[in-house]
């Protein structure tokens, strides 16, 4: 019995040499150059459309300023919210109100666009919020990718757990299962589509769908990339009425 | 008894009506949710069509707001206060028109306008009026890291953690409301410096001060240092408030995260002047030839040397089907005690009696039981007349057709008396939202709603953005 134990750990050690493929952090760290520029300050230009069955999509359309782990969001549309701002720093929103000066703190569980949570608009940098962790390689609706589950590395994080597919070939993010602490599925994430900026490619297009009710999915639009000099004092609660 | 039942009656009602909504979309979520995604998403394509923006006609940095209101108010008969309607004579229909404008022209990298006007036009029963209020208007300046930031100019600044009360928002007494979510009141002239250091936010300011009567600055300063820390999912606020008649405020304010759903505040501040006068009896009833005089009550500075406390405590709690109740409890030792308040009632009793506030008296204001009447009618515009308060908010959260009720009851848990408020809200299309509202003011004999003049008054309003 131990003879067999041992063997197993050797085989396991020495399939991990064998792997030499990269590491969890690696591929998380690639996945993420799509989404954003890592800890440096961006922006970009994002366009949320809600679709629910029977009804009519709703659109909103925001300004996003990030850096490392907060973002500050501009309501542009629609007209009705027009004014409307948000910063979020990990799990503290801050909410201005438009013809107000009143900043007042909403929970993260407070929905303000459709299906799209807060942690939604605001996730750009999976390598920052989650321990990532290798399952292996998969066929994933005809896209081999990476399977990786990353936890939550503090309460902070609007996800407990994400099932992530990489496409292996090219390190771009393919599909996301998002779960809660009660280990319920409350997003499925498929990474539609990719542009070219800069010489570097963003995603561009995301599907968000609720997998609890049937026909209920979001789009989020994503353009104008642009990195920026973001000072870490512009990231405050103060700022939500200098906008 | 009939007092706790008006009451208990209402929170229950808020409670059972919230618990039975609650119910009802969890056990939707429940019979529908169990639904397994089953379509393949993936092979889902973006419609192009439907990314194209509607483009607005203005700036960016240009809001514009239409706002169409139409009040039917409900006045108590036999008030209390006005006496067969001798005093006051209140309109029952208001129209308002508005157009209201912020603009926030960037000037230069570091410096920017910032400005918010009004165009209002009014319609009374008896009198319509239009006017422009410039309620901000002020230059700011900022360096590059956004860590030291000046602005002069007309500002309204906002302090506190509260919904309901901000005891801790010194420099605009008496602007609080049921009502949070529009604000009319114009800013003052100001100088403020803001300044960061490490994980603090730093205000100092010199401002001028309001008249009561909100018509203007007077020649009064006033000077306040707030010191803001933020640390995980906490903030601190400590407050330093000066004026230039030596009332000196000191408070701090603090918010939280418990979890995902559920936030709590509180605020604290305490004030060695009172923030209203007190009630002294004048003189006893006296008998000046055929005619009785009764006992004669008036209102005077309080001159206890002693500080004037305001604590607020309160909770947030956001449910899964996006049901959201705020919890406030509220006591100022600035309102009326129990003492002063029986001063009150018999004050206006005395007033009333033998229609005395009628007789022809001669002193240099007039009748003074007339003028206690009134001044106590006055009272009103100060919102917490009493010391303890309980206010809970409920809103459903927008449905899918877009519709949101939301529901307000703001208890005077000194005389029960209380202000009832539910609007229903829908937004029509991208720019245009309308909202349906009324309040109920009620109570017993003497009780602070009771001397409302309002019984009730309901609106239709209808909001365009451009």
């Amino acid at each position: 019995m131990k003879k067999m134990l041992f063997f197993q750990i050797v085989l396991l050690f020495l399939a991990g040499i064998a792997y030499g493929g990269p590491t969890a952090g690696e591929i998380l760290q690639k996945a993420d150059t799509f989404r954003g520029f890592g800890e440096n300050g961006f922006s970009f230009d994002l366009m949320i459309i809600s679709h629910r069955p029977h009804k009519k999509p709703s659109k909103n359309r925001l300004i996003v300023n990030v850096k490392s782990q907060k973002s500050l969001v501009k309501f542009l549309a629609p007209k009705r919210v027009k004014g409307r701002a948000m910063l979020f720093e990990g799990r503290n929103l801050w909410l201005k109100i438009p013809r107000t000066r009143k900043v007042i703190r909403i929970s993260p569980a407070q929905r303000l666009m459709g299906e799209a949570s807060n942690g939604d608009v605001a996730a750009t940098n999976f390598s920052l919020d989650y321990k990532p962790v290798l399952v292996g390689e998969e066929e994933v609706e005809g896209a081999l990718c990476f399977h990786l589950t990353l936890t939550a590395v503090d309460r902070r994080v609007t996800y407990h757990k994400i099932e992530y597919w990489v496409i292996k070939e090219t390190g771009k993010p393919f599909k996301s299962m998002h779960y809660s602490v009660s280990e319920k599925l409350l997003k499925v994430v498929y990474y539609k589509s990719f542009e070219k900026l800069n010489g570097q490619e963003k995603i561009s297009r995301l599907l968000l769908i609720n997998p609890l009710v049937k026909g209920n999915y979001t789009w989020m639009i994503y353009k104008n990339y642009q990195r920026e000099d973001l000072g870490e004092h512009l990231f405050r609660k103060e700022n939500l009425n200098r906008l | 008894m009939k007092r706790l039942s008006i009451a208990a009656i209402s929170v229950r009602f808020i409670f059972v009506l919230g618990f039975v909504v609650w119910a009802f979309q969890i056990s939707l979520s429940v019979a529908f949710g169990a639904e397994k995604l089953s379509e393949s998403y993936q092979s889902l394509e973006f419609d192009e069509a439907e990314g194209e923006e509607t483009s607005s006609l203005l700036p960016e940095s240009m809001i514009l707001v239409w706002d169409i209101n139409y009040t039917i108010y409900a006045h108590r008969q036999d008030h209390l206060l006005n006496p067969e309607k001798t005093f006051f004579s209140f309109d029952h229909r208001k129209a308002l028109t508005s157009l209201d404008l912020e603009w926030t022209p960037k000037l230069s990298e570091s410096l920017s306008l910032r400005t918010r006007e009004v165009l209002e036009y009014i319609s009374l029963d008896r009198k319509s009026d239009i006017g422009i209020t410039l309620l901000e208007g002020y230059f700011e300046w900022k360096n590059r890291h956004q860590d030291v930031i000046v602005d002069i100019g007309k500002i309204k600044l906002e302090w506190g953690s509260g919904y309901a009360w901000r005891p801790t928002q010194v420099l605009f007494e008496g602007d609080n409301s049921v009502d949070t979510d529009k604000e009319s009141a114009a800013g003052v002239e100001m100088a403020l410096l803001e300044f960061v250091i490490k994980n603090t936010t730093n205000t100092l300011l010199v401002a001028g001060m309001k008249d009561e009567d909100d018509s203007g600055n007077n020649n009064q300063l006033q000077a306040a240092y707030r010191i803001s820390l933020e640390s995980q999912s906490w903030e601190l606020s400590l407050l330093y408030h000066k004026t230039s008649d030596a009332v000196i405020t000191t408070g701090l304010s603090f918010t939280g995260l418990l979890s995902d759903a559920l936030e709590i505040h509180g605020e604290w501040a305490s004030s060695n002047k009172r923030d209203r006068l007190t009630i002294a009896k004048a003189s006893d009833g006296f008998q000046t030839g055929p005619v009785y005089l009764p006992a004669r009550y008036e209102y005077k500075q309080d001159s206890s040397h002693r500080n004037f406390d305001k604590m607020l405590i309160g909770a947030q709690y956001t449910f899964a089907n996006d049901m959201n109740v705020i919890f406030e409890l509220y006591r100022t030792m600035h309102g009326y005690s129990e003492t002063e308040w029986q001063r009150i009632q018999t004050g206006i009793d005395e007033a009333l009696t033998d229609n005395v506030w009628k007789n022809e008296l001669s002193s240099s204001q007039g009748n003074p039981y007339a003028g206690f009447l009134q001044q106590t009618m006055g009272l009103n515009e100060t919102v917490s007349l009493r010391q303890n308060y309980l206010f809970l908010r409920w809103t459903t959260g927008e449905s899918e057709d877009l519709w949101e009720w939301e529901q307000i009851v703001q208890l005077n848990l000194d005389d029960y008396s209380q202000i009832s408020v539910g609007k229903l809200r829908k937004s029509w299309s991208i720019s245009t939202k309308t909202e349906f509202s009324c309040h109920f003011f009620r109570g017993d004999r003497y009780s602070e709603q009771e001397l409302n003049p309002y019984a009730e008054f309901c609106s239709l309003s209808m909001v365009m953005g451009f």
